[in-house]
């Protein structure tokens, strides 16, 4: 139980929700799943905003994107039929089914666990969010992780925003667990553009390392208008094992991380091989 | 399921044992009934919790509780000013128990992170945990070790009080030393033809992770009676152990066991009992004490790590002729279980390989600062046979020969005994026994069968980056401790013609209300579903020692058997004499009693009625207890597929074929969710399970984050099959099922690992990095 | 703060913290409706409820968040008089052991097999992984999902 929380707030708009975040200052925040903030008993919190009438809870598309409201769970999610059914197997892969009936994709952006699958997805996806602070605006992924680290306003995660791959676009995600449901101790997502077989835009995003997720530079380098092929792939297993930024931590060691980000980058672009 | 007609002894078939009859507590169960310990409302409960320590060895200066007591809510604060001092070990065991009394209700010393400081109840939980922070501790710090072989040069001593009892050697930190020679180790070893030089296994500290936490709710009744409603194993020994330290007179004393939701050794303790009896005793008000997931890793208990050294020395034929095993307990602590969890380590593999003339037994359980060790699954057997199952299937590889022909070569039989058993047994010596019932022969050869032993072994077939090993172990048990374990069984008859069965046997969820009400049923001759079961009472129930030992079948089924017969024999004698007939022509059938030759019956309910009111009356009914002299092994031969990632390092169990021989199995279904059971938790061992701990002794991962436990997805297909064989001591001819097989996962998979890639996994749990990093250093 | 929801069909109203979650206020009013440790991260799956017909692990959820949605949780379905067809097979199977894992186990089950009459075993052992259960391995559990599934499309 949270025992310091005194009242719950269901703010009808959006400047309703600003205001009352900005009134309770560090004793108040946004409920999303609630998971992580139940999970981490925050003392500090005297006043929960729940966006139960904000009407953030949808998935909407059109030819070019796909629209998630913030509040949307991960279950949802599993809806969204792109990529050849890549991104639905990324998305059932995460936590527990009875977990992703309660986790929203908007609480799990804001609260942004460098393990996170989600943001490893998202952000090899080219992911946007929306987000209102008074103003509305739109970052990319990365963006709005330096956006929340360095700015002082109070702000509300509304939607996020995924291009509507169509063809050419081929996706896969791996993450290295001990146990099914474990949270990844290593992820890598990699998007490909292909023309036939030739590589013409890589996105290989690696997390969990344990920092947040980043580009794999010079993997993504030695693909691109290249022709995806067994040595190419083996070569960038090198690639990704030499140049990967990956530290120790108690669930896996740095070398082992190292060896791993190949293994990953490996049979992440072979997955992708098989497919087309 | 098989059944092997043996030329002595013909197994017919039974009317309700070996029959799937549906769980006692099944229906209950499934449909969410209030059945455990939390299930129950009382007015003005208080709650309590504990505060541990912080540090891993320091003397308590003092506890200034004066800002907790300001806070409104809370009722009651216990630490060492204010409660007995009285030496005790929290061990459920047999009395006197072969464990130290090392252990006091809250002592002015604290010996782990984690260890008991004080503890608090209050109105609510939450004012509970304000309280706790409130309270100022001036702690002396000492200096700490985590390590039992530094432990043992006695640098930091880790129990100097006076008042202690039963600990082997206190100035060297340890608790229990055993040494049994038989034979000339040395010179055995020196003449052998092939050797297995010093092998050196590593096990990891383990939790059971019952979903169910260690949980408590102490009241008075109307009578002034405590109550004791707990999750345990062991209620009879918690009522024995609370009448003496709290020195509160036993017979006002009543210990009452719920459904447990899982036990398997964590419970086979005196726990927090003694935390909220006092309390009650003192505020007369209930007290609920429930330990969070976090409490139940690091403040309850452990399977203890341990370091075991093996030497093998093996004829040119193969034949064993010496067996040196060294093994090495770190305890934790407090000594608990310890002694025996040594012993045992020794006493339920050794005999196995009983042919080795020149056999040598070291062991020592070792204090430590880290968090206790105590009974789990297995107990003691299963690091024993990591160690001694890898040893040997590396000693075929010396020779040159399959493993299974080795365990062929060597392992025990029918007819045949072991030195080891007189001379170890639980912390003393042991009791002679000679195997009355094996199949051990036929699970290995059908094991072999049905995991396709020749198509794998020694092929590596690769499939990508997966490698592919089989790898076996063969082991045994015990059921119950000889000559130790007793067990009371009660029945009556009641007027509507059904009965009723008071045992103190506890069911923690393994089925034993269920298979006691077979073992009835199949004696008396009456249904299964005219029995109600009464359980685990301490005032209700005759005597039992509790669930543990794999004992419940055996010794409970055994006194429930004798019960049975008693009074079937009542109930016909009253029935001949109500018809004037001769006993020796009545029998019991489908709810009659017969006579064979006329076919004139007369129903169970009629019996049951003029008993009470009409003819000759008196309450029909009978009791027995039942010791053994004897602690018949179940056997078991494990084998499993792995198919090793070379470029991660991770095993991937494909498929685990278990062949049991328990005696005659009572019921299926309930005996293969045993086995099952065991194996996936002894999977866990091998792969996943691990706690870690800081450099000073603080438990990193207590916490199903980081502590992985397998789930639906990762466990491989697995077999179970029973080859029955029929025990002349067992109920019906039973011997036990409930801890052999957690013995077999570790072993097996290490020996698959090293049929795949060459390499020898000597520390568990193998987890992809040890695995890979062992990979790369054989250069594969 | 006073809290609406509908349990087991019935419109219910309680008086909760509103720092709570649903685990916890059903253990202080309605006392053996779910079961858990109250672990409040999900992990083992035990406290596991309906909410607007999506198994959710109730120590996660705060009761903010249940106003006015429908909540099913074990007593929603069979009793010991007349269990329903899941119910039925996870006794005959031997997929109960201590029993303090299966109602969640249940619940999860019983919306499988209403959303998807016809899974595959994989299907099954993904929907049992939100659970942990230390006591049966697993395997007896799937089985009695199988059994449910064949006994369906035999016609019950």
């Amino acid at each position: 139980m949270l025992k310091n929380v005194k009242k719950c707030f269901y703010p009808e708009n959006l400047d309703e929700c600003l205001k009352l975040l900005n009134d309770f200052k560090e004793n108040g925040d946004i409920v999303g799943g609630g998971v992580d903030i139940v999970w981490r008993e925050r003392k500090e919190l005297e006043y929960l905003i729940f966006l139960d009438k904000l009407n953030l809870n949808y998935i909407k598309s059109d030819d070019e994107k796909i629209l998630i409201g913030a509040a949307t769970t991960l279950d949802e999610l599993e809806k969204i039929d792109i990529l050849n059914g890549s991104f639905r197997k990324a998305i059932k892969s995460v936590a527990t089914p009875i977990l992703r009936n309660v986790m929203t994709v908007g609480g799990t952006i804001v609260r942004g666990y460098s393990w996170s699958d989600i943001l490893t997805i998202f952000i090899t996806l080219e992911g946007k969010v929306k987000i209102y602070d008074g103003d509305e605006n739109v970052f990319s992924i990365d963006d709005f992780l330096k956006y929340k680290k360095n700015s002082k306003k109070k702000f509300i995660l509304t939607e996020i925003l995924l291009p509507n791959y169509k063809n050419f676009y081929h996706f896969s995600y791996i993450r290295f667990t001990r146990t099914a449901s474990d949270i990844p101790l290593l992820n890598e997502g990699i998007l490909l553009k292909l023309n036939g077989k030739k590589v013409e835009k890589a996105n290989i995003i690696l997390g969990g390392r344990p920092g947040f997720p980043v580009h794999l530079n010079k993997v993504e380098e030695n693909l691109l208008n290249k022709e995806l092929n067994i040595d190419l792939i083996n070569y960038l297993k090198e690639v990704a094992s030499n140049t990967s930024e990956v530290l120790d931590d108690m669930r896996l060691s740095m070398d082992y991380r190292k060896n791993l980000s190949g293994v990953l980058t490996k049979r992440n672009l072979i997955k992708i091989l098989e497919e087309i | 399921m098989s059944r092997i007609i043996k030329e002595e002894a013909i197994i017919k078939e039974f009317n309700t044992v070996g029959k799937n009859v549906e769980k006692y507590d099944g229906l209950p169960l499934v449909t969410g009934q209030p059945l455990f310990t939390d299930d129950i409302f009382l007015p003005d409960m208080l709650h309590a919790k504990i505060l541990t320590s912080p540090h891993p060895h320091a003397e308590i200066v003092d506890i200034n509780d004066s800002e907790a007591l300001k806070i409104p809510g809370v009722r009651i604060i216990l630490s060492y000013k204010n409660t007995p001092r009285i030496a005790h070990t929290t061990a459920g065991q047999g009395y006197p128990e072969p464990s130290p009394y090392d252990h006091f209700m809250f002592d002015k010393k604290v010996r782990f992170i984690g260890d008991r400081v004080c503890a608090i109840g209050g109105d609510s939980i939450e004012i509970v945990e304000e309280a706790l922070s409130k309270i100022k501790v001036t702690y002396k710090e000492l200096p700490y070790i985590l390590d039992p072989e530094e432990a043992m040069k006695g640098e930091v001593i880790i129990h100097d009080e006076d008042d202690i009892s039963g600990v082997y050697d206190k100035d060297r930190n340890i608790i229990s030393h055993v040494e049994i020679p038989i034979g000339d180790v040395e010179n055995g070893l020196k003449e052998s033809y092939y050797k297995v030089e010093e092998e050196i296994y590593f096990t990891q500290p383990v939790q059971h992770t019952p979903i169910e936490t260690h949980i408590t709710i102490t009241y008075f009744d109307e009578y002034g009676n405590l109550i004791v409603r707990t999750s345990t194993q062991v209620p009879f020994h918690i009522r024995r152990i609370l009448s003496k330290i709290l020195e509160f007179p036993m017979k006002k004393i009543r210990v009452i066991k719920p459904r447990v939701g899982g036990g398997f050794g964590a419970k086979q303790e005196m726990l927090i009992e003694d935390i909220c009896s006092l309390m009650t005793i003192r505020t007369k008000k209930p007290v609920r004490m429930e330990l969070t997931r976090k409490e139940e890793f690091i403040s309850s208990r452990l399977r203890h790590p341990s370091k075991i050294w093996i030497k093998l020395g093996a004829d040119k034929d193969g034949k064993l002729n010496t067996i040196d095993m060294k093994v090495l307990l770190n305890n934790g602590g407090y000594g608990t279980h310890g002694p025996t969890v040594l012993f045992n380590s020794g006493s339920k593999t050794l005999p196995l390989y009983n042919k080795a003339k020149n056999v040598r037994f070291i062991g020592d359980a070792v204090y430590t600062n880290l968090p206790v060790s105590g009974a789990f699954r297995g107990y003691g057997a299963t690091n024993g046979y990591f160690a001694l199952e890898s040893a040997m299937d590396d000693l075929a590889d010396i020779i040159g020969i399959d493993p299974i022909e080795l365990r062929k070569i060597n392992h025990i039989r029918e007819g045949e005994t072991s030195p080891i058993f007189e001379k170890l047994g639980e912390g003393k010596e042991g009791v002679t026994q000679y195997i009355e019932s094996s199949a051990l022969s036929k699970c290995i050869e059908i094991g072999k069968k049905e995991i396709e032993w020749e198509k794998w072994r020694g092929k590596k077939v690769r499939n990508g980056n997966l490698v592919r090993g089989v790898g076996m172990a063969i082991m045994m048990q015990g059921s119950g401790i000889p000559l130790v374990d007793m067990a009371g069984a009660r029945v009556k008859l009641n007027d509507d013609g059904t009965l009723h069965l008071f045992v103190g046997a506890t069911d923690i969820g393994t089925g034993s209300d269920t298979i006691l009400a077979q073992i009835l049923a199949e004696e008396v001759g009456v249904p299964y579903e005219d029995i109600k079961v009464y359980s685990s009472d301490t005032d209700n129930t005759p005597f039992d020692t509790g669930a543990y030992a794999s004992s419940t079948t055996y010794v409970t089924g055994g006194a429930v058997q004798r019960a049975g017969n008693e009074i079937k024999r009542k109930i016909i004698n009253y029935a001949s004499k109500l018809i004037n007939e001769n006993p020796e022509n009545l029998i019991i059938k489908d709810r009659y009693v017969v006579n064979i030759n006329t076919g004139e019956k007369i129903s169970l309910r009629e019996i049951g009625e003029k008993s009470f009111y009409d003819f000759e009356q008196e309450q029909i009914e009978a009791s027995a207890s039942f010791v053994s002299p004897k602690s018949p092994p179940p056997f078991a031969a494990h084998f499993v597929i792995i198919d090793l990632d070379l470029e991660t390092g991770k095993i991937i169990p494909v498929k685990y074929v278990a062949v049991n021989d328990i005696g005659v199995v009572i019921h299926p279904n309930l005996s293969k969710g045993q086995a099952i059971g065991s194996i996936v938790q002894g999977l866990g061992f091998a792969l996943t399970e691990e706690l870690i701990y800081s450099k000073r002794g603080m438990a990193l991962n207590p916490n199903f984050l980081d502590y992985k436990l397998l789930t639906s997805l990762d466990i491989p297909e697995i077999v179970v099959k029973f080859i029955e064989t029929y025990d002349p001591t067992g109920p019906f001819g039973a011997k036990s099922v409930a801890e052999i097989n957690i013995n077999g996962p570790a072993p097996a998979i290490r020996n698959a690992v090293k049929d795949a890639a060459g390499i020898k996994l000597n520390h568990l749990p193998f987890t992809p990095e040890k695995v890979f990093n062992a990979l790369k250093e054989k250069k594969i | 703060m006073i809290i609406n929801f509908i349990l087991n069909g019935e419109e219910v109203n309680f008086d909760a913290y509103p720092g709570e979650t649903l685990f916890e206020l059903l253990r202080r009013y309605h006392h053996y409706e779910v079961k858990g440790n109250n672990c409040k991260t999900g992990e083992c799956g035990a406290c596991t409820v309906l909410i607007d017909d999506k198994p959710i692990p109730s120590c996660t959820f705060l009761v903010g968040k249940v106003i006015g949605k429908k909540v099913t949780t074990i007593k929603g379905f069979g009793d010991i008089d007349n269990p329903d067809l899941i119910q039925k097979s996870f006794v005959e199977e031997g997929a109960i052991q201590c029993g303090y894992c299966i109602p969640g186990i249940i619940i999860s089950v019983e919306n499988l097999i209403k959303k998807n009459p016809n899974p595959t075993r994989d299907d099954i052992k993904e929907t049992l992984s939100s659970h942990i259960c230390r006591c049966t391995g697993y395997v007896q559990q799937i089985e009695a999902v199988e059994k449910v599934i064949k006994k369906i499309k035999e016609g019950k």
